[in-house]
């Protein structure tokens, strides 16, 4: 049935039941004036926002988590002066990042630091990468030092160096045990994208208000919203246990 | 060809190596006994520097193994090393395993290295497991492969620590008959072991160590049977019978 | 221990401060009058400057700050139905977007529109992200301290939405009554105030990011009145069955454009062509357009 000549009729009605006014409810929130075309707008807005931010928090996470475990696994004796500050560097901005809530960070970052930028909706991909950074430098960084240090004494008693047991036995190695915690982090990624409405950002939740404020009924808006980040984890997740179960095979082989 | 000078070895306040002096021939086959705790085991990692000695010098074939500046890898690659655990890359097959190390650090090209394992592996019997996995071997068999891949490297030495403490007492021999094979063959080896019958039949020198030092040193005959540190008789009379 | 807390803080805010203060003096570009440095300017007035220029944060371009959750006067249009699109392709309608637009075709200059919270908007053009404020933003002394403003263009006026047959009224409103306000907004300001000043209490009040979720809060029983600007009460009372609007107004507000302290060309340039869109009666059937008169 047509939904529009549906929600006409229940239109019409004197009293409807719970379900016709919940259908009528979906209606303006979903298929009047094509609004449905307006969340997914939101939605390749979060999707931008969330590859940006985690391309951001892999590279930096990669990066601070190198320095950390090259650090700390630096020959005693041999210290490098240049790599010790950079890990303090390290230390400091996994500290700051972890100990201070995502919210607070954005509100810094798009009122404070980039109050003059206009483009909120790269600030708070920035941001959000930035913090996605720390949590993917200590996923990596925990991935590393759980490995059994016999796997790189093995690698370096061959004469491998450092770099090159790192590339070959620890980080492929390490790389299977961290993607369990690597899916999750992208998970939580996706659904803190929703806060960067709080600096304007442009996502689902921005459009989901925009529609509230034309239907005056918010709970349709948002439980559309809540869906389809429902929908978008579950489809990750799938893509994960996929990917997990492929990696895993070779374990048994 | 190696030589120890005043090593100490201390983990925080506790003094595992006190000031021990050895010197290790081309061609000998040294076997380090002694109770658990001893050092005998942190004795050996010290010499490939898997442990940073806290004092004293190590030289091996005129190179300072300790100097902060010396190129570490590079002697690394003539030091062959076989641990307890296997430590077999779990991720890679048994061919990768070996021919891994030689190719990386240009000592042969991955033909060479793909022979090189080949014939390696007919040696100890294990050329049909050149494409399986670690997980599929049993431990004997990772063990024999783990001395492959030392010799794969063409060391000048080959240090095993405690190699069949970690295996099924059906697996302890042939793992010890590829050593001593390895023996015959001339290979200059430090073996930390609980295997006496191997010290017996294999060792060219014997050393008893106990908290942190060389107790008793000697040929094999003399020490099993005439021991004279009191310590070396009590360990000898509790592993023996 | 004490010293050592206020000298930990004085550190991290430093730092903050630091990173905040570098990115403003490379980001301003070559207008000089810039909302740190409102102290300088205060009481003052409009007309110091003598600078008869636009002061514009882009050149040809009059950038609007204002909060499209706040209908009828600014909302974002279904698709890409309103007389505004942006580049995102996000378009916006209502009373203030038409009126920038009108505003922004009298200076030849191209309109726009950034949407952001309503406090947001009101330090972006401080901040020297935008040129004006359109957001049904009405004067206030405190604000005029730091903006300055037009003469107004449309009356505010706010009422208080109750459940219907609540024992809500206009005179016990202050008797511990919760009350649900748009935060930033002169409701949520003068309510929060203390009773000496005529408000009810700051724990008395809440304030919400839209005008929506205050009334779904209202709908629920969570709070026990809603004060908000008319247009959009009877929007909402319409839609929701079971409130009603309190009679009287709570208060009434002039709505005026604003600018930065101190862009007294800009604000003169504004004010010449509001006064030409109300002279002409454009501004009169902007406002018939969203709000029927009854």
């Amino acid at each position: 049935m047509d939904p529009t000549a549906l929600y006409e009729s229940f239109k019409a009605l004197q009293n409807p039941n719970f379900f016709q006014d919940a259908y009528m409810q979906f209606y303006k929130a979903w298929f009047a004036e094509d609004r449905w075309l307006t969340y997914f707008k939101g939605l390749s807005t979060t999707l931008y926002v969330t590859v940006i931010a985690l391309a951001i928090g892999v590279v930096l996470g990669v990066l601070v988590a190198t320095v950390r475990t090259a650090h700390d696994q630096q020959r005693p004796g041999r210290h490098n002066p240049f790599l010790g500050i950079v890990n303090a560097v390290c230390r400091v901005y996994v500290t700051i990042i972890r100990g201070t809530p995502m919210m607070v960070q954005l509100m810094i970052m798009g009122f404070a630091v980039f109050a003059t930028s206009r483009e909120k909706t790269l600030v708070g991909a920035l941001t959000l990468g930035i913090n996605s950074g720390a949590y993917v430098a200590e996923i990596i960084r925990g991935g590393l030092m759980s490995l059994d240090p016999g796997q790189m004494e093995a690698g370096r008693s061959l004469g491998l160096g450092y770099l090159d047991t790192m590339r070959f036995v620890v980080i492929p190695q390490a790389f299977k045990a961290i993607l369990p915690s690597l899916g999750n982090e992208f998970i939580v990624l996706l659904k803190d994208t929703s806060l960067i409405s709080v600096v304007s950002g442009k996502e689902i939740v921005y459009f989901a208000r925009a529609i509230v404020t034309k239907t005056y009924e918010p709970m349709a808006p948002y439980l559309i919203t809540a869906a389809m980040y429902l929908v978008l984890v579950l489809i990750f997740s799938w893509l994960q246990g996929k990917l997990e179960r492929r990696l895993r095979q070779s374990d048994r082989r | 060809m190696i030589d120890v000078k005043h090593l100490s070895k201390a983990f925080g306040d506790n003094l595992v190596l006190d000031n021990i002096d050895q010197h290790i021939y081309p061609g000998e086959k040294v076997v380090i006994i002694g109770p658990s705790g001893s050092g005998k085991s942190t004795f050996l990692r010290c010499l490939n520097l898997l442990e940073t000695p806290t004092a004293g010098t190590i030289t091996f074939d005129g190179a300072v193994v300790t100097d902060p500046k010396a190129d570490i890898d590079k002697i690394r690659q003539q030091m062959g090393m076989v641990f307890q655990h296997f430590n077999l890359f779990p991720n890679m097959t048994v061919r990768k395993n070996i021919t891994l190390a030689p190719v990386r650090t240009k000592l042969m090209g991955q033909a060479e290295a793909d022979d090189t394992a080949t014939a390696l592996l007919k040696r100890v019997g294990l050329e049909e497991k050149a494409d399986a996995y670690p997980a599929q071997l049993s431990g004997g068999q990772k063990q024999r492969i783990a001395i492959v891949r030392a010799l794969a490297m063409k060391p000048k030495l080959m240090l095993f620590d405690e190699p069949t403490s970690a295996l099924d007492p059906e697996m302890v021999g042939e793992v010890l008959e590829v050593m001593k094979e390895l023996a015959q063959d001339g290979m200059t080896m430090v073996v930390v072991t609980h295997e006496m019958g191997f010290a017996r039949e294999v060792g060219s020198r014997v050393l008893f160590m106990d908290e942190g030092h060389v107790m008793e040193e000697g040929k094999p005959e003399d020490i099993f049977s005439r021991p004279q540190n009191p310590r070396l008789q009590e360990f000898l009379s509790k592993v023996l019978h | 221990m004490k010293k050592l807390f206020a000298l930990v803080m004085a550190a991290a805010m430093m730092v903050t401060l630091l990173a905040a203060c570098g990115n403003t003096t490379t980001n301003n570009g070559g207008s000089a009058n810039n909302g740190g440095n409102a102290s300088t300017n205060e009481g003052t007035g409009d007309e110091n400057t003598g600078d008869t220029s636009l002061n514009l944060v882009e050149e040809g371009k009059l950038i609007m700050a204002t909060n499209c959750q706040f209908p009828p006067y600014e909302m974002v249009a279904d698709g890409t139905s309103g007389p505004y699109v942006g580049e995102d392709g996000v378009s916006y309608e209502g009373i203030d977007v038409e009126i920038a637009l009108a505003i922004a075709e009298k200076l030849g200059l191209e309109l726009v529109i950034d949407d952001m919270d309503f406090d947001s908007a009101l330090m972006a053009v401080q901040n020297n992200a935008a040129d004006v404020v359109l957001a049904g933003l009405s004067y206030r002394e405190d604000r005029d301290e730091e903006l300055d403003f037009t003469d107004k263009y449309a009356t505010g006026i706010q009422v208080v939405i109750v459940k219907e047959g609540s024992d809500v009224t206009m005179d016990n409103l202050g008797d511990g009554k919760l009350i649900g306000t748009q935060r930033g907004t002169t409701g949520y300001i003068y309510a929060s105030d203390t009773p000496e000043n005529g408000g009810y209490g700051e724990e008395n009040v809440l304030a919400y990011d839209n005008g929506a979720l205050a009334v779904q809060a209202l709908v629920d029983g969570a709070i026990d009145a809603v004060i908000i600007d008319q247009g959009p009460a009877e929007a909402y009372v319409a839609a929701n069955e079971g409130l009603t609007i309190l009679p009287g107004t709570w208060v009434e507000e002039d709505y005026c454009i604003a600018v930065d302290e101190g862009n007294a060309g800009l604000l003169e340039a504004v004010q010449t062509a509001l006064s030409e869109l109300q002279a002409d009666g454009t501004l009169d059937t902007i406002v018939a357009k969203y709000i029927s008169a009854e």
